[in-house]
C-alpha cells in the first residue's frame, strides 16, 4: 500500500501537478481536463519580479497574456500630466493582457507589480503553434476568453449607464 | 555614460571577446557538442510530451531513451546486417570495378588514337590517365583523414548520445536561469523573440527530418525497383544529403549514377536513375514539403548556396548541414527587430 505514494513520488512531478491545479481555478482555463492543462503548461514560461517593477507599459504592442501565480499587480492608466491611475490591483489568480492573444494591439493600460510576484506568460506566438497542434484545446479557451471579455463588456456597460 | 557604465560596457566586450577565443581554440572539439544541443533541440518537445503527463524531467528523459534504444536495436538488427553486407561486397567489387572502368577508357583511347594519330603521338591520353590516377590515388588515400576529421565513431554512438542526454535533462533548468536574468521590462519583448525564433527554427529543423526521411525511404525503394546495387547505402546517402538545399538532390543521385553505370554500362539505366531521383523530388516538393511546412523561413538560392559554402570553409560537412539553419536564426532575428519596431 505504501509504494503506491513513493512510487508516484518517483515518477510524477509535484511541481506540476501543484501548476495545474492551480490552472484549474483560473476562468479561461475552465472547463479543461488535468491532461489538456498538462499541454497548455508546455507553452508557460514563468517569472518572478520584484515589487514596484514595470511588466508591460501602456501603447506598447501587447504580445502575452499574464496570470499571477503569487504577488499583486496594478494596472494604471495614463491621465494627462497627472499622475497615472490606478484602474483595478489583481492578485493570486487573476490574469491580465488577454486580449493579445487574439490581437497585436498597442495595450491599453500600464501593469506593475506592487509585492514580489510570480507570473505565468502564455505568448501569442506559442498559442497560435499550439491551437494548429490541439485546436479542440484552443477552441476552448478562445471559448472562455470571449466569455470573460464579454462579462468585462457588460460591466462597462452597466457603469456607463449609470454615469451617463 | 558614466564612468561604471562605461567599465561594465568595456568589461562586457572583453568577455563577448574572451569566449570567441576561447571557442576558436577548443573548435576541433566542438562538434559533438554542437550536434548533441541540435538532437537535445529537436528532441525536446518528445520530452515535453512526457512531461505534460505530470512525468518528472528525467523520467520523461530517461522513457525517451529507452524508446530510442528499442527503435534503434530493432532497426539494427534489420538494417546493419544489409549495410555491412552492401559495404563488404563494395569493398570486395572495387578491383573489378577499376579493371571495367580501365578497360572502358583504354577502348575508347584506342578508337580516339586510330582517328587522331597526333593524340599518340603527343601522348596526351596516357599523360591525362596518369594525373587522373595520380589525383584519384592521393585524394582516396585522403578519405580516411576526411572521415576522422568529420566525427569518430565514437563520437556518433556515445560521446554524442551522453552529451544529449544532459542537454535534454539540464537544458530547461538553464533556459529558465536565463530567463530569470532578463530584465523584467524587456521580458516580454526577448522571449517573443525567442518564441517567434524558436517557432521558426523548429518548424524548419523537424521539416528537414521528416523531409529526409521520406527522401531517403523513396530513393532506397526507387532504387531496389530497378535492381540497382547498394540501395541501402546510397539511399540513406540521398537522404542525408537531401538536408543540403539545392545541392543535396544533385550530390545524392550522383553514386546512384556512378555504381549504375558500372554495374550495368548502358545509358538506360541512368536515365532510369535520373527520372526515378527527379520523381522522389517531384513528390518531396509537391507532396512531404507542403504537409510539413519545411519552409518555415525563406532564404533566397544565392543565400543558400553562400551559407553552405562558407559553413564548408569554416566546419566541413557538419558545416554545410548547420549553416542554413544558422542563416535562418540570423534572418528571423533581423526581421523581427526591423518589422517589430514598436516591441521595442
Amino acid at each position: 500500500m505504501a509504494l503506491k505514494p513513493t512510487l508516484r513520488n518517483l515518477f510524477i512531478d509535484r511541481e506540476f501537478v501543484e501548476k495545474v491545479s492551480f490552472l484549474k481555478n483560473i476562468p479561461i482555463f475552465d472547463g479543461l481536463s488535468n491532461s489538456a492543462l498538462g499541454k497548455l503548461t508546455g507553452i508557460m514560461y514563468s517569472k518572478k519580479y520584484p515589487a514596484g517593477e514595470l511588466i508591460f507599459e501602456e501603447g506598447k504592442v501587447g504580445k502575452a497574456l499574464f496570470i499571477i501565480f503569487d504577488g499583486e499587480v496594478a494596472i494604471t492608466k495614463a491621465a494627462g500630466n497627472s499622475e497615472p491611475k490606478i484602474i483595478a490591483t489583481h492578485e493570486k489568480g487573476a490574469f491580465f493582457g488577454e486580449m493579445a492573444l487574439l490581437e497585436e494591439l498597442p495595450r491599453s493600460a500600464t501593469a506593475k507589480t506592487t509585492k514580489e510576484t510570480t507570473l505565468f506568460l502564455m505568448y501569442k506566438v506559442k498559442f497560435d503553434w499550439f491551437i494548429e497542434k490541439d485546436p479542440r484545446v484552443g477552441l476552448k479557451v478562445i471559448y472562455n476568453i470571449a466569455k470573460v471579455l464579454s462579462g468585462r463588456l457588460r460591466e462597462t456597460s452597466e457603469f456607463f449607464a449609470k454615469t451617463v | 555614460m558614466s564612468n561604471t557604465r562605461i567599465y561594465k560596457t568595456i568589461g562586457l566586450l572583453l568577455l563577448i571577446g574572451a569566449c570567441i577565443w576561447f571557442i576558436y581554440m577548443v573548435k576541433s572539439i566542438l562538434m559533438p557538442f554542437i550536434l548533441s544541443l541540435v538532437f537535445a533541440y529537436l528532441l525536446s518537445p518528445l520530452v515535453g510530451f512526457f512531461e505534460a503527463k505530470g512525468l518528472k524531467r528525467i523520467v520523461s528523459v530517461l522513457i525517451l531513451y529507452s524508446i530510442f534504444l528499442v527503435i534503434f536495436i530493432g532497426t539494427s538488427i534489420v538494417m546493419i546486417p544489409q549495410i555491412f553486407r552492401e559495404v563488404s561486397v563494395l569493398s570486395n567489387s572495387i578491383p573489378e570495378y577499376t579493371a571495367t572502368i580501365k578497360g572502358s577508357i583504354s577502348s575508347f583511347q584506342q578508337k580516339v588514337e586510330a582517328k587522331y594519330p597526333i593524340i599518340k603521338q603527343k601522348g596526351i591520353f596516357d599523360s591525362t590517365i596518369k594525373n587522373a590516377e595520380q589525383f584519384v590515388n592521393s585524394e582516396t588515400s585522403k578519405v580516411p583523414e576526411y572521415l576522422a576529421a568529420i566525427f569518430s565513431m565514437v563520437s556518433i554512438f556515445v560521446l554524442i548520445p551522453f552529451i544529449t542526454f544532459f542537454f535534454l535533462l539540464e537544458g530547461k533548468a538553464g533556459i529558465d536561469f536565463i530567463f530569470q536574468k532578463i530584465p523584467p521590462r524587456y521580458t516580454e519583448t526577448i522571449l517573443s523573440l525567442i518564441c517567434e525564433i524558436d517557432e521558426s527554427l523548429g518548424n524548419f529543423f523537424r521539416g528537414q527530418f521528416i523531409e529526409s526521411s521520406c527522401v531517403g525511404a523513396l530513393s532506397i525503394i526507387g532504387l531496389l525497383i530497378l535492381g540497382i546495387d547498394y540501395a541501402v547505402l546510397i539511399g540513406i546517402v540521398a537522404g542525408l544529403a537531401n538536408m543540403i538545399p539545392y545541392l543535396g538532390p544533385f550530390a545524392g543521385t550522383v553514386p546512384a549514377l556512378i555504381v549504375g553505370f558500372i554495374e550495368y554500362q548502358n545509358v538506360t539505366v541512368m536515365v532510369k536513375i535520373v527520372i526515378m531521383f527527379s520523381l522522389v523530388q517531384f513528390i518531396d516538393n509537391n507532396l512531404i514539403q507542403p504537409i510539413i511546412l519545411s519552409k518555415g523561413v525563406n532564404l533566397h538560392p544565392v543565400t543558400v548556396i553562400f551559407a553552405i559554402m562558407a559553413g564548408a570553409q569554416v566546419a566541413g560537412v557538419i558545416g554545410m548541414f548547420l549553416s542554413v539553419p544558422l542563416v535562418c536564426i540570423i534572418k528571423v532575428t533581423f526581421m523581427i527587430i526591423i518589422h517589430r519596431k514598436d516591441l521595442i
